[in-house]
This record gives structure tokens, sequence and C-alpha cells, in this order.
């Protein structure tokens, strides 16, 4: 019977419990701001800093980390269930068409011309300000950007007498050569979806290709398009065998564990491969610009992350309030140094920040001349890289050839566009 | 058991004269149920109602009209014509055969080698509870771990073994799925084993003492006995099982993703990402629909099994 | 002699398929309790290394991550709560299906069972509509909500069976002495059936606490459970499978304690009523 009492009790204690929410969820009385943030170098930062922001101006900010894959699809489900359910997001580069297009995010183009001045707007590089803007409005603001870059294993390269290539045969030479005795020349992202889809359009612009044609229609099966791909595909000989299944993550790995000699990433990477206690290659990593396509002008890829308001936020003078901070060129040094990535000229050329991070001086070139739109930023991106996620891992795990591929990619991309 | 009907004694029955109170006598003890019957009406039967009907219309949740557009069984006949959903279906029912196939029989080898009272088998019995109280998105990513064809100790030990893994086990099409069954198998094989076991526990002896003044070897005791007798707690076992795999997605969406190209796609994956991450709401109802189904196809044809023994109650 | 020869021969067998059985079993779970306690440098090295220091580092990295403290109340919170209102809907349900001898009460018991065969995708879409109308998404009211759809016809099923094992003639002679059905239900089947609650609360409890589908839509920022918060240790850019490992540590422990501790319990329910004891 005690036994039987005692779980009685429990049960009505958790029903009280349970029920508990229902009346708690009364309106607070000072604003608090919602942030959802990408689990990415740069939400340690948001967090660290948050309790600043409220101490300066009483305005609490949660910060919550969310996956990739959960930030999307919760992002979505809050915006079209028009729940307001986080007041600041922040946006991938490519979900910048797609979010702003349909009206997801606040129009901040205002509230900037507004405090131009007081945002420095000039000091942050021209080509960053695609991290959000979309058709002359812009939709997000620049939060951490990302310069493409080929990282390399200086010893290794330089012992071996090879010279970080400039060119695709000689980026594939020295792939080649660099391979054997457990070494791997190169390493890619290969896993199905975003990861394998992102890491070929970086090969596509070296080789010069692009996602759409000059009338904004996708072009994914051009003659480049498929040498990029066979070219991606080989390169898979050179990498390490799990490189199928690598994502971002894992890719970074094998670059830091001093397995794989090169790879195409992103600057925010770089932090890791200097850090002693998480890398083998400390100090013997460098970056460098992309090798190109003869012929092809030299392109420097731009991706990063801004942050934008809800349009249903209850708090958007708040929430502008938040960014205006996060992002002023006060509070950009200490958030830089937290983990976050610069956006501004005056990051990539300040003299205490490049001593402690000397390759900014090379991302600031980079931002100088970015392009942010290799990965086209339109409304239907996520769904063409859904159809490139799946068809280009088919081909680098030798279910389809390159050719195959990419027509039956283009096929199932003409329907978004109303083809 | 189970003869006594509450109403016969049920006081308020006792008088029943007038229509309603028979009517209320032949309901029985079935208002007890009608909170629970309810609830589901409201949270389960409503979301299964909507489902079914927005499966007719051609409705994108992040399309800016927001518009609901009439399309009969469009996304139906979409359904049968993608290749992606057919091969996520043929892949479910795969995983589905293979799971359960491998769970049946390694769970009952188990099940026979515990139920003989050697010294540690119910030290071996506990532990085996611990794969499936494990919370599975963690056991998704144990694995990634494990699998990881060039840092996971699994892999590491199968080079070891001189076992070519070429792209590591989920990276080469031909062992994706089957990597991900072994997960599966990981997991719920014990569930399987000790239901079996206590099948078999409540065996009487009497029976096999039987057989054995029969002359019945061991082995044909248990073919021809105990394995019978087992019947009805088994194909429960299967019943839940399939239901279950059937709604595999911790590990795909942790693990695979669904690659390496299709090799792991499976139904709920693929409906998962059609409504939740794309919200094509009309399309992902009428997979969803079907994948319904499909699991009843297979939960009517066990029912038909249990039918045939009168096991039902 | 020979029949004795064989025997051991068999037990030998035995003992070594129960070892690699064991082995199999255990060893993912023995890889993350040790990845839990290593160096991060160490969580990949190749070969692997199994002799180490452990430290609590990965625990103190996480704990700093992610609000552990918070998310094990809201993972309690709701797990707790599913347990409360599956058993009040779903224990009263089974008592009802199990003394009820007519055509309906078979058709309600095979229509709950379908509910559990519905994919929770499938549910789930048009129920954070719902949700959303009712303005509670993001409580944790909603996740309750949901998780108890599925958990109430489990424990329905579980309930039904346990309450056909027991005899009725003890409710029959309270009734006869002037009790109300309710009081008979409460005095005398209830208490008998206290091992078949609490086999089918811990299932409950266990299914609710290692959900992650329906947390991830359904829950907001301050309801998120544990198993959210496990991916949140998994930076793009740096897979720490130890801190992983840590906070996939303290996720299962709970449940994996609960399952121990009740042990007789856990093991009966798997049956759900199949066996008659």
């Amino acid at each position: 019977m005690t036994v039987w009492r005692a779980t009685w009790l429990i049960l009505v204690v958790a029903l009280v419990v349970a029920l508990l929410p229902l009346s708690s969820s009364v309106a607070q009385p000072r604003p608090t701001l919602n942030l959802v943030s990408m689990s990415d170098r740069f939400s340690g930062a948001l967090t660290r800093m948050a309790p600043e922001f409220e101490r300066e101006t009483g305005i609490k900010v949660n910060v919550t980390i969310q996956s990739y894959a959960e930030l999307y699809s919760r992002a979505i489900a809050d915006f079209v269930g028009r729940t307001g359910g986080a007041d600041l997001y922040t946006v991938d580069i490519v979900w910048t068409g797609e979010w702003g297009e349909n009206g997801y995010l606040l129009d901040l183009t205002p509230m900037i011309q507004r405090d131009r001045a007081a945002i420095a707007y000039d000091d942050v590089f021209p080509s960053v300000w695609k991290l959000g803007g979309w058709q002359g409005k812009q939709y997000a603001f620049p939060l951490a950007a990302y310069a493409g870059v080929l990282a390399y294993n200086k010893k290794v390269l330089t012992d071996a007498g090879i010279k970080p290539p400039r060119s695709v045969p000689e980026f594939a030479m020295a792939i080649q050569k660099l391979t054997g005795d457990g070494r791997y020349g190169i390493v890619m992202n290969g896993a199905r979806g975003a990861p394998c889809a992102q890491d070929w359009m970086y090969h596509m612009l070296i080789h010069g290709g692009s996602i759409l044609d000059k009338e904004g229609m996708p072009a994914l099966n051009t003659p480049v398009n498929v040498r990029a791909l066979t070219f991606f595909a080989d390169m898979f000989k050179y990498a390490p065998p799990g490189a199928t299944s690598y994502a971002w993550g894992d890719r970074e790995l094998a670059f830091r564990s001093g397995v794989a000699m090169m790879q195409i990433a992103w600057s925010t990477g770089v932090r890791a491969h200097r850090d002693p206690s998480m890398s083998k290659v400390a100090t013997i990593s460098d970056i460098t610009t992309l090798p190109q396509a003869a012929g092809a002008p030299t392109r420097y890829p731009l991706g990063g992350w801004s942050i934008g308001i809800n349009r249903d936020s209850r708090n958007k003078e708040a929430a502008w309030q938040f960014i205006k901070w996060i992002t002023s060129q006060r509070m950009r040094r200490e958030f830089v140094r937290l983990g976050g990535e610069p956006i501004r000229r005056s990051e990539t050329s300040d003299s205490t920040l490049l001593a402690e991070f000397p390759w900014f001086a090379m991302v600031g070139k980079s931002f100088e001349n970015a392009d942010g739109d290799f990965r086209p930023r339109i409304r239907q991106y996520p769904r063409i890289q859904d159809i490139l996620g799946l068809e280009v891992n088919l081909v680098i795990t030798g279910q389809k050839s390159p050719k195959a591929a990419l027509d039956d990619a283009q096929a199932k991309a003409m329907p978004l566009f109303g083809r | 058991m189970g003869e006594y009907t509450g109403a016969t004694a049920d006081r308020s029955a006792v008088a029943a004269a007038r229509p309603v109170e028979k009517w209320l006598k032949r309901l029985g003890l079935l208002p007890w149920a009608a909170p629970a019957l309810l609830f589901m009406l409201c949270f389960a039967f409503y979301p299964l109602g909507y489902s079914l009907y927005i499966s007719f219309f051609n409705y994108s949740l992040t399309d800016p009209t927001q518009a609901q557009k009439f399309t009969g069984l469009a996304n139906y006949l979409k359904a049968f014509a993608d290749p992606a959903f057919r091969i996520a279906a043929l892949n479910s029912v795969l995983f589905v055969t293979l799971a359960v196939g491998i769970q049946t029989v390694l769970g009952l080898a188990i099940a026979v080698l515990l139920n003989r009272d050697r010294p540690g088998a119910p030290l071996v019995r506990t532990l085996l509870l611990a794969p499936l109280t494990l919370t599975p998105i963690v056991v998704a990513l144990v694995w990634r771990a494990l699998y990881n064809a060039d840092y996971g100790v699994f892999s590491y030990y199968l080079k070891e073994l001189g076992v070519h893994i070429g792209r590591g086990p989920i990276g080469e099409p031909s062992t994706a799925l089957l990597a991900l069954v072994i997960v599966d198998v990981w997991q719920w094989t014990p569930l399987v084993a000790l239901m079996l076991l206590a099948g078999l526990r409540s065996q009487s002896a009497d029976l096999f003492e039987a057989a054995q003044i029969d002359g019945a070897s061991g082995w044909q005791q248990f073919w021809c006995v105990a394995l019978p007798l087992l019947r009805p707690i088994l194909i429960v076992a299967l019943l839940i099982r399939t239901m279950d795999v059937f709604k595999l997605f911790d590990s795909v969406f942790v693990v695979t993703g669904g690659g390496p190209g299709y090799a792991t796609e499976v139904m709920n994956h693929y409906i998962f990402k059609t409504g939740l991450t794309f919200f094509d709401m009309g399309y992902a109802a009428a997979m969803s629909n079907l994948l319904l189904v499909l699991i009843g196809l297979f939960t009517a044809a066990y029912f038909r099994a249990i039918g045939q023994l009168g096991v039902t109650q | 002699m020979k029949m004795r020869r064989r025997r051991r021969a068999a037990d030998v067998i035995t003992y070594a398929l129960l070892t690699l059985i064991l082995g199999f079993f255990l060893f993912p779970i023995v890889w993350l309790l040790l990845t839990s306690l290593k160096p991060a440098r160490d969580a990949f090295a190749i070969p692997p290394v199994w002799v180490f220091r452990p430290i609590l580092d990965n625990f103190r990295n996480v704990f700093a991550m992610v609000p552990v403290a918070a998310y094990l109340k809201n993972s309690l919170t709701i797990a707790l709560g599913t347990t409360a209102l599956s058993l009040v809907l779903g224990v009263p349900a089974g008592y009802g299906l199990a003394r009820t001898m007519s055509r309906a009460a078979g058709n309600s018991a095979l229509l709950m069972l379908a509910i559990r065969m519905a994919p929770p995708v499938a549910l789930l879409i048009p129920f954070y509509l719902v949700m959303r109308d009712m303005r509670l998404l993001g409580t944790y009211l909603a996740v309750i909500l949901l998780q108890s759809v599925f958990n109430t016809t489990f424990v329905t099923w579980m309930m039904r069976g346990y309450f056909h094992s027991l005899p009725a003639d003890l409710e029959l002679a309270a009734l006869t002495d002037g009790c109300t059905r309710f009081g008979a239900f409460w005095r005398v089947a209830l208490p008998l059936a206290v091992p078949g609650v609490a086999t089918a609360a811990i299932f409950t409890f266990t299914f609710s606490w290692n959900d992650f589908l329906l947390p991830m839509l359904l829950s907001g920022r301050t309801t998120r459970t544990l198993t959210l918060g496990i991916l949140e240790t998994m930076s793009t850019y740096e897979i720490g499978w130890n801190n992983m490992a840590a906070i996939g540590m303290i996720t299962v422990l709970p449940v994996l304690l609960l399952g121990y501790i009740l042990q007789p319990y856990y093991v009966r329910g798997l049956t759900l009523g199949a066996v008659r004891e």
C-alpha cells in the first residue's frame, strides 16, 4: 500500500508541474530578446557578451544555440506559423534571398539609413553587406563573414618542393603528389546534402562555373560545371577514404590532424588550425587564395552569417539596439576575440587583432574582392542545394556519371523556377 | 479471466429498464475509456484528419501566397512517380525486413542461451537492458563516431583484421543501409531477447518433461514444444518492432542524412525533409498517409497471424 | 564420462557466446563513457587510446556551453508530465476496455493501436498549427500533449492486458458490498495493478526522455530538452566527440539507472502483457 500511495503522490506532483507553465506564460515586464544562433564558433561569443549588453541597457538577451538543420526547420516553422518564437535569428548568407523575399525578416534598410553614421556603415566591407542584403534591401546585418581560402600544410608542401597551387592543373598535380604514406593530398566534404553541395560549389567556382545563367535561370549542366564535378569526384581518390561521408567538422579534423595536406575552407576554421590544443599543424599550416581556372578572373568566395529581426518580433526596437551594439566598432574587437569573424575594414587592419590573428590581412584582401553570389542567394537556393547535395553525392560515390547527375539536377531545378 | 463483464454487476444497471439505461448497460465500462478517446479525438484524429485533407491540396507553407490549391489525387500520383519516394519505400521495407529478421533470430538465440540457469546468466540479462534504455540520438551519434572510416574505432579494428572497408561502413552505398540496420539491431535485439526469455520462463516444465519421456531430444523439444508456445510473444515482438522500425528517424538524421546517394533514404526521413524542412505540406501529408497504410498492412498481417492463433485477448 | 565432457564443451561454447554478445552490446556504451573522460586530442587518436588518465574537462566544457541544469529540468518536467497525463488517461481506459466484452471495446482498442502506428511526422505538422493557434507553442504542455498521444495508446494497451490478467472476483465482491464502481477500481483493482502501472510509467518516462523529434519542433527556448542540447555541443567546424560524449552520458544516465533500479518492472513491461504470470 505504501508503494501505491507513493506512486499516487508522484503522479499528483507531476501533474501539477506539468500544468504550471500554463500559468507562467504571462508577458514579462521588461523587454527580453530571444536570439537563436547557429551552433558555430561565434555563438560562444554571443552567449558570453549578452550579459554585458544587459548591464549596459537593461535588456536581457537569451541566446539559444541550434544545429544547422534544426535552426533552419524551426526558423521556417516560426516564420510561416507567425509565432514570433524568437526576436533575432542568425542568417546563413544563402538563406538571404528566401528569408528576405518571403518577408520573414524585418527590412532593416530604414533603420540602417537612419543610424548610418552611428553604425559606421562605410567601415563594413561593401561585399560583406551581401550577408543579409537582397535586391537593394538589407534584411539582416552582417555578423561574421568568412572568406573561402585554400588551407595547406606549409611544411609538407615546402618539403616536397611544391608551391601553393595557383591554377587548376597545378592544384591537381599538387594533390596527386602529396598523396601517399598515409597522407592525403586534399580533403573535401562528401556527405549527402549541404556538405557536399557546398564544397562542390567551391570547385565549380575555381573552374569558372556558375549555378545560374545570365537570366537568373538554373544552368547546372553546363560543360564547365560537368568538368568541375568530374574533377571534384576524381579528387576523392586523393582524399581520406571516409571523405564521402564527411561534413565540415570531419573535414577540418582531417586537416588539423595532419592527415590531409590541403582543403578549400572558410577562414573561420583557421583559428582552430593554429590552436595547438586541437591541431597537429598549429605552426605549420597557412592559407592562401584559391587556385583559378585558366583565363578566369581571380574569385574570392564569401560566406558567413548575418543577424536579422523576425518580422513578428514584439521587441523590434530593442532587437535593433542589440544588433547595433554587437556590430558596433566598439564591441567588435571583443566579439572577434571570443570567436566571431570580422566584417569591418577596421577589424582586418587593427594592429592588436592582427597580432593575434595575422591571417586577417589576407581575409581583408579577400573581402575587398569577394563574390558572395557563387552560391546564389535566391529564394530557391535551399532546394537547389538539396538537389545538388544528392546528385553530387551520387557522383562521388560512383553511382552516377557527372553529366547524368547534373542533367538530372537541372531537370529537377527548373520546376522551382516555374518552368 | 475475462468472462466477467462489468455491466452485469453494475448497481446502476441492476434496475435497467429504460432504453437509456439499457444502452448504458450494453456499453459496459466503455465510458472509462472515454477521456482517453476524447483526448485522441482532439490531438490525434484532428491532426490525422487534417493530414488526410491537406494531402489533396498543393500547399506549401513557404509559398508567400500561402495558396491551397485543390489537386485531387495529384500528390499521391506524384509520390508513386517520385523515384526518391519509391526508393525510400523500398529501403524502408528492406530495413524492416533485415532489422526485424536479425533481431528475431539473434534475440531468440540469446533468450535460449540465457534460459538455462547458469551462473552469470542473470548478470548478462541485467546488462542487456542497457542498450534499450539508451537515448536513440546518443546511440546514433556514438555509432557515427565508431563507423568513421578514418578515425572510427570500429573501422580501425575492421582494417586491422584485414577487412577491406573502402569508404567505410556508412560511406559505401552497398553497406550503408546494413550499417544502420546494425545500429537498430544493437539497440533493440535485447528487447526481443528479453521478451522471448520472459516467454520461455513462463512455459511450464511439465510439458518438457513429458516430451523428454517421449524421447524427444533437446533440439526437438525446442522446435516442437517451446517454439510453438512462444509464437504469440514472438508475433507481439515482431509487431512492436515493425511499427517502430518504419518510424526510423534519429539514426538516419544524425548518421547519414539518407546518403550515400539514396542508400539510406527511408520514408520517415524523406517525409520529414519534405514536410518539416521544405514545408511542402500537401505532398508530405500524402506520403505520410501512404506510410500509415504500409504500416497498417504489416500490422494487419500480424493480426491475422495472432487471430489464427486465437490469442487476441 | 563422455556425457560430462560434452556438457563441459557446451558450457564453454555458451560462455564464449555470451561474452561475445555482451562485448557487442556493451562496447558502444563503454566507448561513450571512456570518450566522455578522455582528453580531446585522444578522442580521435589512431590507433585508439584505451589507457589514459581520466579527466572531467569535457563535463566542465559542456556545462559552460549548454545550460545543462535547465535542460535537465525541462526533460524531467516533460517526461513526468507525459507520464502523468498518459497514466491518468490510459489506466482507466485500459481498465474499461479490459472489463468490457463488446465489439465497441475491441474496436476502441484497435483504434488506439492505429494511432500508435501513425508516423509522428504525420501528426507533427498539423499539431504544430493547432498548438500555435492555442498559443501553446514552446510550452511544456505542447510537447507533453503530443508525446501523450503516443504514450496513452501504449499505456492503454498495456493496462488492458494487465487488468485482464487480474481476476474480477474481488471487484465483484466489493461491488456487492456496496462499493461504487469507481470505489472498486480505486480500492481493489488499482492497488493490485500497481506493478503494471509502475511498468507503464517507466516506459512512458523513458520514451519521453529519449524523444528527439517532437521537442525539436514543439519545445521553445525555455523548454528545450537534453536531447536537443546534445547537438548544440557539436559546432559545425569542430565536432567535439568528447563533449558530445559528456552530455550524452548526462542524458543517458537517468534512464539507464531507472531501468536498472526498476529492472523487474522493466522486463515485465517488455512483453506488454503478452505473458501471463
